[in-house]
């Protein structure tokens, strides 16, 4: 075989070969994507204390950054349940896949939390120091903010004021997303609904924003605040909708009547289609879930299990698989909400589900169970 | 084993009008496929022909330079500096060890922007411009395919101006999305800059059957051309592409300046006709700014965000290119490097996955290294147009004109890294500088 017919046939391999690789490359298991959201929920199931679980998971699990924290919880609670001996031999197994920094922070919080209230010169002795030899801004953010809850509450606006100063120095990143939905939890089960708002301010993701303040709705405490304060009125609205109103390209509507209309106008249930009445519904049953309307729950859970309707949902179907999910993850239905995951066009999207319900989850072993099954089906 | 290549091509490109542009998975994974498979036995058919020579290989613009670019980017792939990921809405990124003097580029799945997923993308149109160079000297064979592009072009003006007067968003009207839909593409801007491409097709088109005959009624049904271009003009009109619409303007402007040249010429001397076409085109810049400014003034405030935005992501560009200047930050890299040089400047604080300028988005992606094979693509793309001036046809002129717009409207557009358009500016450019007179013929 001359030359030229052989540099032809290795042309020819070389481009097979690359057709192939490249080609066959998207249909390969969504691996990135699916160990993020498994390291994450590997991080809850610690957490809800399913250590076998979180360990099961955080083993096949390649994603760093969240393998490492998952790890640093799993040694946690080993360290509660089993004592210091187990936690250790947890920490040596880990090898580099540990992130001590968490560990130690995560420590000091329940050392913290454990701490009686109002023992403010105590606690500025014992752990400000400690506090401040912390390099992540992030765990330093959430231990002033702990500090803020046990500190006298003349003391305690200024260990908040360092907490959200902190935050407000970070980048648009997700971990201070994380860190934001950490601290405006911790701020709704103080009942703290200024610091809720604040913690929220700064956190640079709509979903996560918008999570956070369905949560909220549930207190009557809080949904009072956000009536009685003005610029907390466009919390219905997405972000990009707010920034608008604030630069007032459109001004926001002034009856509560109207307001909803916006809502549904404006809101993620109905994408581009303008078409809100098919989307009132669900966007009623979330209000319902506000007010506690079971009837409307009911109807919005009818609508979930209804083929038809599924079918009518055209380009939005995910969007409302996804919101539906939340929903009802919210109302401890994990089983609704992880058929709705299932209900989705692709993987892709439902692991997109699945990281959603992982993030309104509550931390309880069954929940935990039913999740990683799922999880594990999404392959 | 040639008609087999030259069917694949057909082949290639009726994919890449029909098959939602090729940036989804499936759709891609079928365009690459079909061009390897043209490339595969376009080379073989090269390499077992008699009478073919080892130069061919150099002469063919696209297959050593381009495959440099390739090689880059699957570096890239190899040793990624950043992992990315998105199971929640937003994309997220984090750096990861990585070997620093080699190119490197985004580790990430396919439904998030990383460099493989741009590798593929990059190497459909690769392997599709290389295999068609091959079949540059067969004008039998490139008169058809123009034809054929160019109505499959028209076809699918019909198509989008039905979706659009039908409002219809599902996918052929059967597939849901909650993308915004343009005939079978998803973005008006790309499919409006295929529909130019193809209006430069139909353009040549016509220029082959007008001048193949000299009988008046072959000359006459050679109008027929006008109705696939009067619904590729169309599509472009109603669409919300004003890129596209300035394009139209563009070339038509310079269609009428190369006719005018080709009737002059011969009557009052090339000199003169030159001079008459620069003063021509002197007189009429001062009222075309004027119209430009006054139509800029009239714009809606989103599409005057949108050319204040590119302005914006020109200035970050160039940022984003001394992050990494000589093998670039990565396939698909933009968005990352963008967001974390100026977070705020890009689109409405979003992410922004192009410098939406193709020589800066190239740049700051595949660095100079990446955009000397480029240019030298280019170069050599020149010295065959140059080498062949003799043969080129009125065709072969509206090609290279609509080139020359196309490669202008990518200056603001991203449409040269949507597969789709890719493979139709490989085919364009291809075209302007092949045989379109005459049979069939072997060789470069």
């Amino acid at each position: 075989m001359g030359f030229k017919k052989c540099a032809s046939a290795v042309f020819a391999a070389i481009a097979l070969a690359l057709a192939a690789a490249f080609g066959l490359f998207p249909f390969f298991e969504h691996k990135i994507n699916r160990d993020y959201v498994a390291a994450k929920a590997a991080l809850s199931a610690a957490d809800a204390g399913c250590l076998d679980l979180a360990e099961k998971i955080s083993s096949g699990v390649k994603f760093k950054p969240f393998l490492s924290k998952a790890n640093a919880h799993i040694a946690l609670q080993k360290l509660h349940n089993d004592g210091e001996a187990a936690a250790c031999a947890f920490i040596k197994s880990r090898g580099k896949n540990f992130d001590f920094e968490e560990y130690a922070a995560r420590r000091l919080i329940c050392d913290i939390s454990s701490e009686p209230a109002f023992a403010a010169g105590l606690l500025k002795i014992k752990y400000e120091g400690q506090i401040n030899s912390f390099k992540n801004p992030y765990l330093k953010a959430v231990l002033f903010y702990i500090m803020s809850l046990k500190a006298k509450p003349q003391d305690a606006p200024d260990y908040a004021k360092k907490a959200f100063g902190i935050l407000k120095a970070q980048p648009k990143t997700e971990d201070l997303t994380l860190t934001c939905v950490e601290i405006s939890k911790l701020a709704l089960e103080a009942e703290r609904p200024k610091d809720f708002f604040e913690s929220l301010k700064h956190c640079p993701r709509a979903p996560h924003y918008y999570d956070a303040l369905f949560q909220s709705l549930k207190h009557k405490s809080f949904r009072d605040y956000i009536w009685k304060h003005n610029r907390y009125d466009w919390s219905f609205y997405s972000l990009e909708t707010r920034a608008e109103m604030l630069s007032n390209k459109r001004k926001p509507p002034l009856e509560i009547g109207k307001k909803l209309r916006y809502a549904l106008v404006n809101s993620d249930f109905n994408g581009r289609t303008q078409n809100y009445a098919l989307f009132n519904l669900p966007l009623l049953a979330d209000i319902a879930f506000i007010c506690q309307k079971e009837d409307l729950f009911d109807a919005y859970k009818n609508i979930c299990n209804s083929a038809e309707t599924l079918k009518s949902m055209q380009g939005s179907k995910f969007g409302y698989l996804k919101n539906a999910a939340i929903f009802f993850t919210a109302a401890n239905d994990i089983d609704l909400a992880l058929k709705l995951a299932g209900l989705a066009d692709n993987k892709h999207q439902k692991l997109r589900i699945l990281n959603s319900i992982a993030l309104q989850m509550p931390a309880e072993k069954a929940c935990v169970e039913k999740f990683f099954e799922a999880l594990n089906s999404a392959r | 084993m040639q008609k087999l290549a030259q069917a694949l091509i057909l082949s290639a490109v009726f994919f890449a009008a029909w098959s939602t542009s090729g940036t989804r998975p499936i759709s891609g994974s079928v365009m690459l496929g079909i061009s390897a498979l043209a490339f595969i036995f376009s080379i073989l058919n090269w390499g077992f022909k008699e009478n073919s020579k080892l130069s061919d290989i150099a002469k063919n613009p696209f297959l050593l330079c381009g495959g440099i670019l390739v090689l880059l980017g699957i570096i890239q792939v190899l040793n990624p500096h950043t992992i990315a990921y998105d199971a929640d809405g937003y994309l997220h990124a984090r750096n990861v060890k990585f070997i620093k003097w080699l190119p490197s580029g985004i580790n990430a799945d396919a439904e998030v922007y990383g460099s493989a997923k741009a590798v593929a993308e990059l190497l459909t149109a690769y392997f599709f411009a290389s295999a068609l160079f091959f079949h540059s000297k067969n004008a039998k064979f490139c008169k058809f395919l123009i034809k054929f592009f160019a109505l499959n072009i028209a076809a699918m003006s019909i198509f989008a101006i039905a979706q659009k007067i039908l409002n219809a968003q599902a996918i052929y009207f059967f597939f849901s999305t909650d993308s915004q839909f343009y005939g079978p593409y998803y973005y008006s801007n790309a499919t409006c800059a295929a529909i130019f491409l193809g209006l430069c097709a139909t353009s040549a088109s016509f220029c082959i059957d007008f001048g193949a005959s000299k009988s008046f009624k072959k000359k006459a049904l050679s109008f027929l051309w006008i109705f696939p271009a009067a619904s590729q003009s169309a599509a472009i009109f109603v669409s919300t592409s004003v890129g596209a619409k300035m394009s139209v303007l563009i070339f038509s402007a310079l269609l009428f300046l190369l006719g005018m040249f080709y009737f002059l010429k011969n009557k009052i001397g090339k000199a003169k006709t030159l001079a008459a076409i620069f003063a021509i085109i002197a007189i009429s810049a001062i009222p075309a700014f004027y119209a430009a400014n006054c139509r800029y003034e009239n714009l809606s405030p989103t599409k005057k965000a949108s050319v204040i935005g590119r302005a914006e992501l020109a200035l970050l560009a160039k940022d984003v290119f001394w992050e990494a200047p000589i093998f670039g930050g990565g396939a698909d890299s933009f968005g990352y490097f963008a967001s974390r040089a100026a977070g705020k400047r890009t689109f409405g604080n979003k992410f922004a996955n192009s410098a939406h300028n193709s020589i800066l988005n190239y740049a700051c992606e595949y660095g100079a290294a990446g955009l000397a094979a480029i240019f030298t693509v280019f170069f050599l793309w020149a010295k065959r147009l140059f080498a062949r001036r003799k043969i080129l046809q009125a065709a072969n002129m509206a090609c290279l004109a609509g080139l020359f717009t196309s490669t202008f409207h990518s200056m603001f557009d991203i449409f040269l890294q949507i597969p789709s358009t890719m493979v139709f500016y490989a085919l364009i450019m291809t075209l302007s500088a092949s045989f379109l007179k005459g049979g069939a013929k072997d060789g470069l």
